[in-house]
C-alpha cells in the first residue's frame, strides 16, 4: 500500500468514526474491495471502538462534590467581594445602568436649570408694566397731537387710530369732541 | 456558576477520569476546573463555544498539576470501570475492559485526549481543535486508534 492511499484510508477511518456520507461509504467499500487486509484493519479498529463503550466511568458519587463546589463559590465571593481591586475594577466595569441614571440626571438637571433661567424676576414683570403705561401714554399725547393737527386727513387719522385704543382719558375724549364738532 | 456546574461536573469528571484513571483525584480537579474558571472567567470572550473553553481549562489544569507532582500521568483504579461480574463471559468482558482501560491509559497523552474527546466527550473535530487550540486539520483520531489497537491486539496476543 502506497503512503499516499494509507493517508485516504487513514482520513476514510477517521471520518467513519464521526460520520460517513453515502459516497464515503461507497469509496470506503470499493477499497475495501480491492484490499481485504485493509478492511481487515479497518474492522478491528471499528471493534475497538465499539468495545470502547462499555468503559464507564465510576459517578462522581462523593455526595460532597457539590456540597464543595457551593462552599467553594461562597468562599470566593466573600474573598472577592472583601478584596481592594475587586472595588476597583467594579468602578471600571462598563455598566449601561450607570450611562443611563448619568443622561437622566443630566438631563433633569438641566432642565431644571432653563426653568429657572427662563423665569422673568419680579422686577422684570414691573418694568413691563411701566413701559406698557408710559406707551400708553405716549400713544394718547400722540393722539391729541394729531387730533389737534390743522390738517384734516391727521385729524381722521387720529380718529381711526383712537377706535383701535381700548383706554383712553378724558382729554382725548374732549379733543376728539372738539375736532369732531370741527368736522 | 451553580447552573454551570450542575450542567457540567459530570461530563468534566468523565473526562478527567478517563484522563487520569482516579475517581478521588477527579473529584478534586473537578473543584479545581471550576475555580480556576471562577478566577479566569474574564478570559472567556463569548467567542467560541463555553464548553472549549471548559475543557481546554481542564486540560491545562491536569498538565500543571501533573507536572507540578512529577507524577505518571496515569494510576490506574480499575476496579470501578466495568459493572459487576455475574457470568464468566462477563468475567471475559471485563477482563477486556480492563486491558481496553489499560491501553488507553499508556497513550501518549495528545492521543488520549483527542480519543477521550471524540469517543467519550463526544466532541467533532472542530470542537476538538478549540479545545486543543489547533487546526481541525490536525486533529487525527485515527493515529490514536493505531496507537491504541497496537498496544491493545499486542497484549491480546
Amino acid at each position: 500500500m502506497n503512503p499516499e492511499s494509507d493517508n485516504q484510508h487513514s482520513d476514510l477511518e477517521d471520518r467513519f468514526i464521526s460520520l460517513l456520507n453515502e459516497d464515503e461509504k461507497l469509496s470506503l467499500l470499493s477499497i475495501f474491495e480491492s484490499s481485504p487486509e485493509t478492511k481487515a484493519s479497518f474492522e478491528a479498529t471499528q471493534a475497538i471502538w465499539g468495545d470502547m463503550e462499555r468503559l464507564t466511568v465510576p459517578d462522581a458519587t462523593s455526595m460532597d462534590i457539590k456540597a464543595t463546589f457551593h462552599e467553594n463559590l461562597g468562599r470566593f465571593k466573600t474573598k472577592e467581594k472583601g478584596s481592594f481591586w475587586a472595588t476597583l475594577k467594579s468602578l471600571f466595569t462598563y455598566k449601561p445602568s450607570y450611562n443611563w441614571a448619568y443622561a437622566l440626571l443630566l438631563l433633569g438637571t438641566g432642565s431644571m436649570f432653563g426653568y429657572f433661567i427662563g423665569q422673568p424676576s419680579l422686577s422684570t414683570h414691573e418694568e413691563v408694566k411701566r413701559l406698557s403705561e408710559e406707551m400708553q401714554d405716549m400713544k394718547q399725547i400722540m393722539m391729541i397731537s394729531m387730533l389737534d393737527n390743522p390738517v384734516a386727513t391727521e385729524r381722521i387719522k387720529a380718529v381711526s387710530y383712537i377706535q383701535e385704543m381700548t383706554e383712553v382719558d378724558g382729554q382725548v375724549i374732549d379733543a376728539l369732541h372738539s375736532t369732531v364738532t370741527i368736522m | 456558576m451553580g447552573l454551570l456546574f450542575e450542567r457540567h461536573h459530570k461530563p468534566l469528571f468523565g473526562f478527567i477520569y478517563h484522563m487520569t484513571g482516579q475517581t478521588a483525584y477527579s473529584e478534586d480537579l473537578v473543584q479545581s476546573v471550576f475555580y480556576r474558571m471562577l478566577q479566569y472567567r474574564h478570559t472567556f470572550k463569548g467567542k467560541g463555544e463555553f464548553k472549549s473553553w471548559m475543557y481546554h481549562l481542564t486540560r491545562n489544569l491536569i498538565k500543571d498539576t501533573f507536572r507540578k507532582s512529577n507524577r505518571i500521568d496515569y494510576i490506574e483504579d480499575v476496579s470501578k470501570i466495568s459493572p459487576s461480574i455475574e457470568s464468566s463471559q462477563d468475567f471475559e468482558k471485563k477482563q477486556e475492559s480492563e486491558r481496553l482501560h489499560k491501553s488507553i491509559s499508556r497513550l501518549k497523552s495528545e492521543h488520549k485526549e483527542v480519543l477521550v474527546l471524540s469517543k467519550f466527550q463526544e466532541m467533532n473535530y472542530k470542537e476538538i481543535a478549540e479545545v486543543l487550540k489547533t487546526t481541525k486539520a490536525n486533529v487525527k483520531v485515527h493515529r490514536a486508534m493505531k496507537e491504541l489497537k497496537s498496544m491493545y491486539l499486542i497484549k491480546e496476543q
